[in-house]
């Protein structure tokens, strides 16, 4: 079934290709190709635009900052451009194939104006994909003042966060593990700090921040919602530059430099959380609440770049980065007639590490590669201890309850890859191959517990059996105009093997841009992507611990397919308009059958785990200002996301644990003058879903004795997700002082998160004594901030 | 920009200050409860009762009522009204937990196996409940062989008599089956050649090691009862092994001056329906996953339509064995 399936896709696929290969070919053309860079670093420039004005035609940077452009033999002008980079106008007369390294300056602001995101016009912009600048990025106010890639990405049309305290990003209805997350290229499986506050991702080290929510290109595999492609900057190759900041919870420093002119240079950077170092302090002297948790994060980056030749570079990445909590809690009731004692101590922590080595060589003026070698890996722990004593003294007895918990697991992948970049006509095509193996150990987990009042006690530990496996991709990519559209036509094919079994999955992707006149351009897309690996979210559970699992004998490969229909129009200089439609087809998610939960559970994973089917569906719109002194958007997502399982909720379809029906966030940024700015956003979202029991009633039947003990209380819901948790909303502001004086720039950001104190709940419960009501557990209640960064 | 600016912190306001209140509706908290199990060996019951919003104080166990209106019909246009009788505290001739009553019963109504009944209930001011469901066939089942290990506790000065079983049986080819097994005592005693006969209330503990098992009933930490499918049996013969444990003490107590005394070990062997291990297995889930914070809720299984609970049968095989209690008195 599936083989004919895939037959199906591959015969299309050809079939469009052999109909649009045999574009015209130029009489007398020849190749200008060469790097984009930073005037002052020699940092290669991603997705800047080199344009031949006298035909229109143009292409991006690559990665890696090169491009290659057929131009017409004689005399040609190309334009060059970057946002936040002054444009450079060449005039060339060309006879042969050429080599011209073009750097960009960084541009001088404007008085008052503020340019942003001007990548390219609103009509050519991919459907479906998002550039953030990082100056766009650090001009958000956030929490605590800490510029974050995530949080700059979760206002965006069509992602949401997950509940405050949560980590993640849901893109389109898809769950957090449906998300690929790059860091130069290579895959990074838990891209959180501080249960998902902040991001891994030091904004101060990165270059450049691509996402994809739809119209994949083939040469991503292995994300079904969204691909989000985050490089780090390589390190300047000119002079030395150093930049930091110190804000309220971290601070974080960047030095760069070359280690011999234009040749080498190395790139650190890091940060770290000093929540530790300044809570357990006071916690010792009794001046904070022993219950507030001891916290630390940090990661660093370190880059080392080199020039072999003109056509040949090297690089070397590493990245590590962890997180450690330690909480305590202790709770303590008394009354007349009952005194209860409670002690929980939990310590949980996750860290990444990656590294690769990448070499870029050029053949000729139209052929670019990238060789990677690299590896990731993956640790996550928890461990909880929690004892409890109830002395009733009008029944005189005394109830003990303690139970422990520990767990681990982890994922090592070693990565290769070699991918092409061919510059041939009106075509880019790229094409290449690559290979992961990957080490799954998905748990490890040893569990006790003691009940007196259940007369109940329990010593568990087991473990997952790790799972190895091979993934192994092909992929060929062509994008092209065709008369005014511009198309990008491919497919993956992803060969899995684990255990006994083969996974093969073509994945054919489409995409076309059809402008109609100047302002308005028509966007279409179609995409199958698969997955083999799941996230297991734990709906009840600490929010960060979440376990991933192969696919596997038992578990076919998640895939997604996707149609996008939408369009841009650019309103006038200042203003542009899009809008995008949506609907996903899911197949083979996976889900915890009833009352089950991966952490706990002694059983194998098929009879803990289901898969099932889900549907997504949604418009998103956005207008969005880029110049002048206001800048910023207003973005409204109305979606719909579902899920359906042979048994999980009785086999009636529910929400998904993220499905917001209405997001709407609104994002300004104001220039008052060159040393002054403002910046506000206001979030707005309906209520997640969540599963609450609404009924009791009597068990009260034989099941366990024929005298009826056993008899108690259901507690008892009809559907998964049952009860919505009220609207979210939040407005941040924040407010920067700029001054530069010669290389020496600093800013001064102040700030107030959820500056109108709103209680937004992360979840509910029934709460009570003798009387229950629903009441809310909320994290975040107003928060200043003070940032100061500085860069010289 | 000051306007946009004022306009954003309005709405902000705004949305906050119009806020609904959460609340259950009182149709969906207030409904009628069913506990409805047929089985093939006794006329007709079901316990019915009220459910109430998880926020309402009032006692749960005497939620049950009298006023309903309750009719069973089977596939063969059979039909008959349950009778509600008050006080009932002696079901099977056992005393019953005043918190669990079954009290509704058929005069005459035999549930027969493979046989579909439906159940009709209204009650005044509470919605409507029907619920349908089929009886399984009747597996036979043989005690292909039983013995008797003392077990002697030295620090307690205890005897315990083990008792070990092979159940064999036979699942039925093509369809998916599910089974119950539970075990009772009782105690026979014999006086100038006159029997007497004691049941014990409660079941007793049973014990099975096979993988075959899939749900573990238990109260407490003792296992009461065994369920499984015949997912990894399917069609073939199976020889199960089971044991429970009696003390002889217990009986001597009670029978210190008969002639004999036997204990008569009852396993009863049910065929169960989906819904009954539907119901069986979630339960069994919900109370473990209880205890604990760390485990996610469960979903009680229901196949109540306008109301909750479950309505599910059993095609029920009871078979014995028996071992002659020692005339002295253990101490």
């Amino acid at each position: 079934m599936r083989t004919s399936k895939n037959n199906h896709y591959i015969l299309i696929v050809f079939l469009f290709i052999s109909c649009i290969l045999p574009a015209k070919l130029l009489a007398q053309s020849h190749t200008i190709s060469g790097y984009v860079t930073e005037r002052n670093t020699g940092e290669k420039i991603i997705f800047a635009s080199v344009v031949d004005k006298n035909t229109g035609k143009g292409v991006s940077t690559n990665n890696y900052g090169f491009y290659s452009l057929k131009v017409t033999e004689g005399k040609t002008n190309l334009l060059v451009s970057y946002v936040g980079f002054e444009k450079v106008n060449l005039d060339l007369n060309i006879q042969s194939d050429t080599t011209i390294n073009i750097t960009l300056k960084e541009g001088v602001e404007i008085e008052n104006v503020t340019i942003t995101s001007n990548y390219r016009p609103v009509t050519q912009k991919e459907l479906a994909r998002i550039d953030i600048p990082i100056k766009e990025i650090k001009q958000i106010p956030v929490l605590f003042g800490e510029a974050d890639v995530f949080k700059a990405i979760q206002l965006m049309p069509g992602i949401q966060s997950g509940l405050e305290g949560s980590a993640g990003i849901y893109v389109r209805g898809g769950n957090v593990g449906d998300n690929l997350f790059l860091i130069d290229g290579i895959p990074v499986y838990n891209p959180n700090h501080l249960y998902g506050f902040f991001s891994v991702f030091n904004t101060d080290a990165v270059k450049n921040v691509t996402v994809y929510k739809g119209a994949f290109p083939a040469r991503y595999s292995g994300g079904t919602s969204s691909v989000i492609d985050v490089r780090i900057r390589e390190g300047s190759t000119k002079e030395y530059k150093v930049e930091g900041s110190v804000g309220l919870i971290s601070s974080k420093i960047k030095v760069e430099g070359p280690i011999v002119k234009d040749k080498t240079a190395f790139l650190i950077s890091g940060r770290r959380t000093y929540i530790d170092l300044v809570v357990d302090p006071l916690k010792s002297a009794g001046i904070v609440d022993d219950e507030f948790p001891s916290y630390n994060f940090y990661d660093l980056n370190f880059k080392l770049n080199h020039k072999v030749s003109e056509k040949s570079h090297l690089y070397f990445s590493f990245y590590k980065g962890d997180d450690k909590i330690k909480e305590e809690k202790k709770y303590q009731e008394t009354n007349e007639s009952i005194e209860i004692y409670e002690n929980k101590v939990s310590n949980s922590g996750w860290g990444n590490t990656t590294g690769s080595v990448r070499w870029n060589q050029r053949f000729g003026s139209s052929l670019f590669s990238n060789l990677t070698l690299a590896f990731s890996n993956y640790d996550y722990r928890i461990s909880d201890d929690y004892s409890m004593v109830e002395t009733r003294s009008h029944e005189d007895v005394m109830y003990n309850q303690i139970y422990s918990l520990n767990y681990k697991s982890n994922i090592k992948d070693l990565i290769n890859k070699l991918d092409f970049n061919l510059y041939k006509d009106r075509h880019t095509i790229r094409f290449g191959l690559n290979s992961t193996f990957r080490e799954l150990n998905s748990g490890e987990s040893h569990y006790k517990y003691a009940d007196d009042l259940y007369e109940s006690h329990g010593d568990t530990a087991f473990h997952i059996p790790t799972v190895k496996s091979n993934e192994s991709n092909i992929y060929l990519e062509d994008e092209f105009k065709l008369y005014n559209v511009t198309v990008n036509v491919g497919a993956n094919l992803s060969i899995f093997f684990v255990d006994s079994k083969t996974y093969t999955n073509f994945q054919p992707r489409i995409s076309a841009i059809v402008p109609f006149k100047e302002k308005l351009a028509f966007k279409a897309s179609a995409s199958r992507m698969v997955q083999h690996f799941f996230l297991i979210s734990e709906a009840n559970f600490r929010s960060s611990s979440d376990a991933w699992i192969s696919a596997s004998e038992d578990f076919e490969p998640q895939s997604v397919i996707q149609y996008d229909l939408g369009f841009s129009w650019q309103v006038n200089q200042h203003f542009e308009f899009s809008a995008e439609s949506y609907y996903k087809d899911f197949k083979n998610v996976i889900g915890q059958k009833n009352g089950e939960t991966i952490y706990l559970s002694m059983s194998p994973l098929n009879e803990i785990l289901e898969q099932g089917t889900g549907k997504a569906y949604g418009a998103e719109f956005q207008l969005k200002k880029t110049e002048g002194k206001t800048t910023g958007w207003i973005n409204y997502t109305l979606a719909k996301s579902e899920r359906t399982f042979p048994t999980i909720n009785n086999g009636k379809t529910f929400p998904f644990r993220y499905d917001r029906r209405h997001a709407l966030n609104i994002v300004m940024n104001h220039r008052f003058n060159k040393k002054v700015s403002m910046n506000a956003a206001w979030i707005f979202g309906s209520g997640y879903p969540q599963t609450l029991a609404t009924v009791q009633h009597l068990q009260g039947v034989p099941i366990y004795s024929i005298k009826g003990a056993g008899a108690d209380v259901v507690e008892f819901f009809n559907s998964l997700y049952n009860h919505r948790l009220p609207v979210y909303h939040r407005l941040d502001l924040g407010v920067s002082f700029h001054k530069t004086r010669g290389r020496y720039s600093r800013v001064l950001s102040v700030g107030l998160f959820n500056a109108y104190a709103r209680n937004n709940p992360i979840y509910q419960y029934y709460g009570g004594y003798k009387v229950k009501t629903i009441k809310s557990e909320s994290l975040l209640p107003i928060i200043p901030y003070v940032t100061y960064s500085f860069k010289f | 920009m000051k306007y946009l600016l004022t306009t954003v912190i309005i709405i902000g306001f705004l949305v906050s200050a119009c806020e609904e209140e959460t609340t259950i509706p009182s149709s969906e908290a207030y409904r009628i409860v069913v506990n409805g199990f047929l089985e093939t060996d006794s006329t007709a019951r079901v316990m019915l009762s009220r459910s109430m919003a998880i926020t309402d104080t009032g006692l749960i166990n005497s939620q049950d009522f009298n006023n309903a209106t309750v009719i069973l019909s089977d596939n063969n246009s059979n039909s008959q009204e349950l009778t509600f009788v008050p006080n009932q505290s002696n079901y099977w001739g056992f005393n019953w937990s005043s918190d669990a009553k079954i009290n509704y019963f058929a005069h005459s109504l035999i549930p027969q196996a493979g046989n579909e009944y439906t159940l009709n209930i209204s009650a005044p001011n509470l919605p409507d409940a029907t619920a349908t469901t089929t009886l399984p066939n009747l597996v036979d089942f043989e005690i292909a062989d039983s013995n008797v290990i003392i077990h002697y506790i030295q620090e307690a000065n205890i005897e315990t008599n083990h008792v070990y079983m092979d159940l064999v049986f036979q699942d039925p080819p093509e369809i998916t089956n599910y089974y119950l097994i539970n075990i009772y005592m009782s105690y026979l005693q014999y006086w100038d050649g006159q029997m007497y006969r004691y049941t014990d209330i409660d079941y007793s503990e049973i014990n099975c090691s096979d993988p075959l098992i899939e749900v573990y009933a238990d109260h407490g930490s003792i296992c009461l009862g065994l369920a499984f499918s015949d997912k990894t049996i399917s069609g073939n013969q199976k020889r199960l092994k089971i044991s429970t444990a009696y003390r002889d003490y217990y009986s001597h107590n009670h029978f210190s001056y008969a002639d004999s005394a036997k204990v008569e070990i009852n396993v009863k062997f049910s065929a169960i329906n989906k819904e009954y291990f539907q119901y069986l297995e979630t339960l069994q889930k919900f109370n473990e996953n209880r205890k604990s914070p760390l485990y996610p809720p469960v979903q009680v299984f229901s196949n109540i339509e306008g109301g909750y609970g479950v309505f599910a049968g059993a095609a029920v095989k009871v078979k014995s064995v028996s071992y002659s209690i020692d005339s002295e008195p253990y101490y």
